[in-house]
């Protein structure tokens, strides 16, 4: 289920807050439960025996872990346990068609012969959110381990620790440390409950104002056929992907904080406004915090993190990077992204933590950083490494000059979409942060944050199915 | 316990109380809970269609797990008629109203150019986006279960060859769309020569090399343009004006005359044309979901209406002429009166005038690509059929040649073979001799499209039965194809619901005495090549077995009981959830702390 979809919005949402607060304390956690597991298995029922798999595995795990008198050993076999089911569920459902189609390709490069994979590898479907659900339920296994939490008191607990579903299946990654006290006691406040309202009703219109249009700039740039696209056109149509994956996810992160917000939660912030970096090292301070802090506490510091010497620093940023890349997707597309922001991160850590730029203006080194952004999320959003190589060319002039150009050019600077443009520019570059324009609310500013979900529900009316970005990882 | 890694976000000061945020909180419910609490009890007490209530939440439960369709699926067609709720239209007519008043901005389907011309969106990703030559790549986002995506080129070369066996000529004529001779509406710059998809000219050498004639027009249409006091496109419709499609067609018939199958063909038909004037909206205003509003004002044309002479008879398709003319939408408007612009005036009528012969035709709105290929191998004894024929002429827009898999999916252009069949009719046993009544069991369901994601405003779609109660010839256990009402004016008719194993009673009759439905896009049944043909028919009336056939349409009548049921109930929700607040307030029941008035 979407969050901007008519199902979501009129059916699933007041009925789930019904039955939510309509139910005794000791029931909440099972009607979130059950709730959750509705709104994941409308994908496909199927796959929430996936999920309920992973959460009893998990459970299991953290079971043995913390057993009385469980051995070292004994607990970092739990551990062991619960990280490989988790990796190998995602490396069958997400990497095995990848690894089976480069293996295939090696192979014949050595000049073993043709080898091919089972044709089912190439058909298996991802399970939407499983990247997400996967690394908050192996965290809890790795948190109890290192004794930084303590296990969850009864499986349903954990259940609806997994499967919470305003931010099950796009975030942000919520460890089990953080919201372990709030599965037990909630607070739920009139007040906090239209804080939740305005966060839901601000992120919704995001999405739908903002990220919707500049997608379609952005398809439109990226679907250009030989020759049509030209140097200002791609470099607009990067800078509306830019804009599209921000005000795309960040209104996903908003509305789960929202939601979370109006069943007593409190999740973590995801985003600050991380197009005002001025290098790539605080962009990754600002841009998906909750998977930037998973990769540094669970894969950058048990590497070494810094601590091993310069060049395993190094190393380990890349290596990071790179399985953060592909924590995207398997492709090699988002290796290249994460191998890009790999090295901005060493070379940057090299000259101490600043850009290479770092001695221009604030304002010019806001937009390098932007800039080489700009071209990472080329990689990002190209179908595959060829697309995106040429797309990158044609930002340097090598791209188009058919006439054609021009129906490309009509199409992208529409007026709507130029007030759009500056529109978004606005707000990425000079507005505070989400979670800041709720300081102080009043009930003014949240009535008019809840007007400005109609007027997006009505031009959603207007739009045609329009899921997550973030959905596809 | 302390996590190390916990993340201290700062926690917004609310300064609203309680009193306010309770409004707030009402204001929200009262948004997300009464449009659908309207519409259901709307739906549970409105006169029902065809004796059944049809309430939209309730279909959720309505699944049959012995059946064949998957959960999810089921939720999936769950989830349409609730995108299709009738507070959504008024609502979506005045944003995009607003829209194209304030910022010139149209929707997925239209563009809005200058000077009030609107252009069709997918022409436009059919000249700028990837195309048959460099297809569009594949990637992880894309469902790798998918129907495999197959351009054009295969399957008009197999076309060819099957023809050229016969005997016959294929001679492809891509008519050019509108944003490749009127760019300037639509950039707002000048041009000196007429656009196309930089693939156009690799794909037309590549089709020749392989034995199929190209008659590409474009630069002749420009030209004509350049000459021309009246414009060759319609300012708000997607096709050519009477003059642009006259010069067409006579173009193209001077073209054909120097084919060497010409010289053995008669050209002693003759036709006279009369002017008639006509104004219309057109259909790109309908996608934008405008019609019947003043956002655009209404173009006024003049058709020529062909007659035979001697006889004065309106020009007729021959399916025994030697030239089979296969087209979509650009054939038929003028010719097809849901298109909006009359009829007796088509593309087939004006160039079988300029050739002075008959022609045989099949055009099918949006349905050039394979539809119309499809129909004409289908036909009784095809393969001998085509045998007499001297050459088929496809004549279809030039945009369905240059879609990519992503816009060619989302506009229903589809390549597929086809394969003509050798064996005749099979017995109909509701041969043009009036409707009968029998009842039968839903067997098989080909899926409707879902009416907001495709261009045209109605669409036909067959189920198949088993017949249980026969009539006529038709017996108990024969099984037969019926064709239903999807939807009209994108509003979903209650067969599209139907499900395997639902059981209906049927008034038929034979599809092809329906000419009226002809032209509607129609979704296709499986065909058999091998086998007779099927006899399609049409469900001119259903109803529950046991009552009383009814048409199949939404039906009409006074609706305000309904309507005022259902603005009760929201009265009477929003009345009970106040005093559920203020029970639960009073008791805080252990769950609200208000904080203090701020």
């Amino acid at each position: 289920m979407v969050f901007s979809s008519h199902i979501f919005l009129f059916y699933f949402l007041p009925l789930a807050l019904l039955a939510y607060y309509a139910t005794p304390r000791g029931g909440k956690a099972l009607v979130l439960t059950l709730a959750s597991y509705v709104f994941y298995g409308w994908w496909n029922p199927w796959f929430t025996l996936l999920m309920l798999a992973s959460t009893a595995v998990d459970y299991a795990c953290g079971k043995a872990i913390c057993a009385a008198g469980a051995s070292p050993g004994q607990r970092k076999a739990g551990m062991i346990t619960s990280v490989a089911v988790n990796l190998s569920i995602l490396g069958f459902y997400k990497y095995a068609g990848f690894f089976a189609g480069n293996a295939s390709t090696l192979a014949e490069m050595l000049g073993w012969g043709a080898v091919q994979a089972p044709a089912f590898i190439y058909q298996i479907v991802l399970p939407v959110g499983i990247s997400f659900y996967t690394f908050q339920s192996m965290s809890y296994s790795i948190d109890l381990y290192r004794g930084h939490a303590r296990p969850a008191p009864s499986f349903l607990d954990f259940a609806c620790y997994v499967s919470l579903f305003p931010q099950l299946v796009a975030g942000p990654i919520v460890r089990y440390g953080s919201v372990a006290e709030q599965l037990h006691h909630r607070v739920h406040t009139s007040q906090g409950f239209a804080l939740g309202i305005a966060r839901f009703s601000l992120g919704f219109a995001k999405k739908i104002l903002l990220a919707n249009p500049m997608g379609a700039a952005a398809d439109s740039c990226f679907a250009a056929g030989d020759g049509v696209l030209t140097a200002p056109l791609a470099w607009l149509g990067a800078c509306a992907y830019a804009f599209q994956i921000y005000f795309d996810f960040s209104a996903y992160s908003d509305m789960a904080i929202g939601l979370g917000r109006m069943l007593g939660f409190r999740f973590p912030e995801n985003f600050d406004s991380p197009y005002k970096s001025a290098s790539i090292t605080e962009f990754w301070r600002r841009w998906h915090i909750s998977l930037s802090s998973f990769l540094r506490d669970y894969l950058y510091i048990p590497l070494g993190g810094n601590r091993k010497g310069t060049a395993r620093t190094y190393a380990n940023l890349m290596i990071v990077m790179l399985l953060g890349g592909l924590w995207h997707g398997a492709q090699w597309n988002y290796l290249a992204w994460g191998a890009i922001h790999g090295t901005m991160l060493a070379a940057e850590r090299m000259m101490g933590k600043s850009a290479f730029y770092g001695r221009l203006p604030h304002a010019l080194k806001v937009a390098a950083t932007f800039g080489i952004l700009l071209i990472t999320w080329v990689y990002f959003r190209a179908e595959n490494m060829d697309a995106a190589s040429r797309y990158i060319l044609a930002m340097f002039g090598q791209g188009g000059g058919a006439p054609e150009s021009a129906i490309l050019a009509a199409q992208v600077l529409r007026p709507a979409n130029l007030f759009y443009f500056v529109l978004c520019g606005g707000i990425a570059f000079f507005a505070p942060r989400s979670v800041a324009m709720m300081e102080n609310l009043t009930g003014r500013r949240a009535a008019m944050l809840v007007g400005g979900l109609a007027v997006a529900v009505a031009v959603m009316f207007t739009q045609g199915f329009n899921p997550f970005l973030y959905f596809q990882f | 316990m302390k996590n190390p890694y916990h993340q201290e976000d700062p926690d917004p000061h609310v300064a609203m109380g309680a009193r306010s945020a309770w409004l707030v909180i009402a204001l929200f419910l009262a948004f997300i809970a009464l449009p659908p609490l309207y519409r259901n009890v709307f739906e549970a007490l409105r006169p029902a269609a065809d004796g059944e209530r049809w309430v939209p939440a309730v279909e959720v439960f309505n699944f049959d797990p012995q059946g064949e369709k998957t959960l999810a699926k089921h939720f999936q067609e769950f989830e349409k008629p609730l995108d299709d709720a009738p507070f959504t239209e008024p609502v979506r007519r005045a944003v995009q109203r607003a829209e194209v008043a304030a910022l010139r901005e149209g929707n997925r389907k239209v563009v809005v150019g200058n000077d009030g011309w609107l252009f069709y969106r997918p022409g436009l990703d059919a000249l700028a986006g990837y195309g048959p030559v460099r297809p569009e790549p594949d990637t992880v986002a894309k469902d790798p279960n998918r129907a495999p995506w197959r351009g054009p080129a295969p399957a008009i070369r197999n076309f060819a060859r099957q023809l050229r066996e016969f005997g016959c000529e294929l001679i492809l004529v891509p008519i050019p769309i509108k944003p490749m001779i009127y760019p300037e509406k639509l950039t707002g710059s000048a041009f000196d020569r007429p656009l196309k998809h930089p693939d156009a000219d690799a794909l037309y050498r590549e089709l020749e090399a392989s034995g199929v004639r190209v008659i590409d027009l474009t630069e002749i249409l420009w030209s004509a343009k350049q000459a021309s006091p009246e414009p060759l496109f319609l300012k708000t419709d997607t096709h050519w004006t009477p003059e642009g499609m006259a010069f067409f067609a006579a173009t193209l018939a001077e073209a054909l005359r120097h084919r060497p199958w010409m010289a053995d063909l008669p050209a002693d038909r003759r036709f006279q044309k009369t002017e008639v004037p006509r104004e219309g909206l057109g259909d790109l205003v309908g996608m934008l979901g405008l019609e019947g509003t003043r956002a655009f004002e209404a173009e006024h044309i003049a058709v020529r209406e062909v007659f035979a002479q001697p006889g004065g008879e309106p020009f007729a398709p021959d399916p025994a002429a030697p030239v089979v003319l296969l087209g979509d939408s650009f054939v038929n408007i003028y010719a097809d009166e849901s298109l909006g612009w009359g009829a007796g005036a088509g593309f087939a009528a004006h160039l079988a005038m300029q050739l002075g012969m008959p022609l045989d035709v099949i055009a099918r709105n949006g349905q050039a690509a394979t539809g119309v290929r499809r129909e004409l191998a289908s036909r009784p004894e095809a393969a001998a059929m085509m045998r007499q024929k001297k050459a088929v002429v496809w004549a279809l827009a030039a945009r369905d040649l240059f879609l990519s898999e992503t816009p060619a999916q989302e506009t229903g252009v589809v390549w597929e073979d086809v394969k003509f069949r050798e064996s005749g009719a099979a017995e109909s046993p509701v041969a043009g001799d009036g409707p009968v009544e029998v009842t039968g069991e839903v067997i098989k369901r080909y899926e409707p499209h879902d009416p907001n994601r495709v261009t045209y405003q109605e669409e036909i779609f067959p189920l198949e039965y088993r017949i249980t109660e026969g009539a006529g010839s038709i017996k108990p256990g024969d099984t037969v194809i019926v064709y239903h009402w999807a939807f009209r004016e994108k509003k979903l008719l209650p067969a599209s619901r139907y499900q395997v194993g639902d059981s209906q009673r049927l008034t038929l009759v034979r599809l092809s005495e329906k000419a009226e439905l002809s032209t509607i896009q129609r979704i296709e049944f499986d065909i058999d090549f091998d086998a007779p043909e099927p006899i399609p028919y049409w469900a001119e009336a259903v109803s529950a077995p046991g009552a009383d056939p009814s048409p199949e349409s939404e039906p009409t009548g006074s609706l305000a009981f309904a309507h005022a049921a259902a603005a009760g109930s929201c009265l009477a929700l929003a009345a009970l959830a106040f005093l559920a607040v203020k029970a639960l307030r009073n008791r805080r029941y252990g769950m609200w702390e208000d904080e203090a008035e701020a």
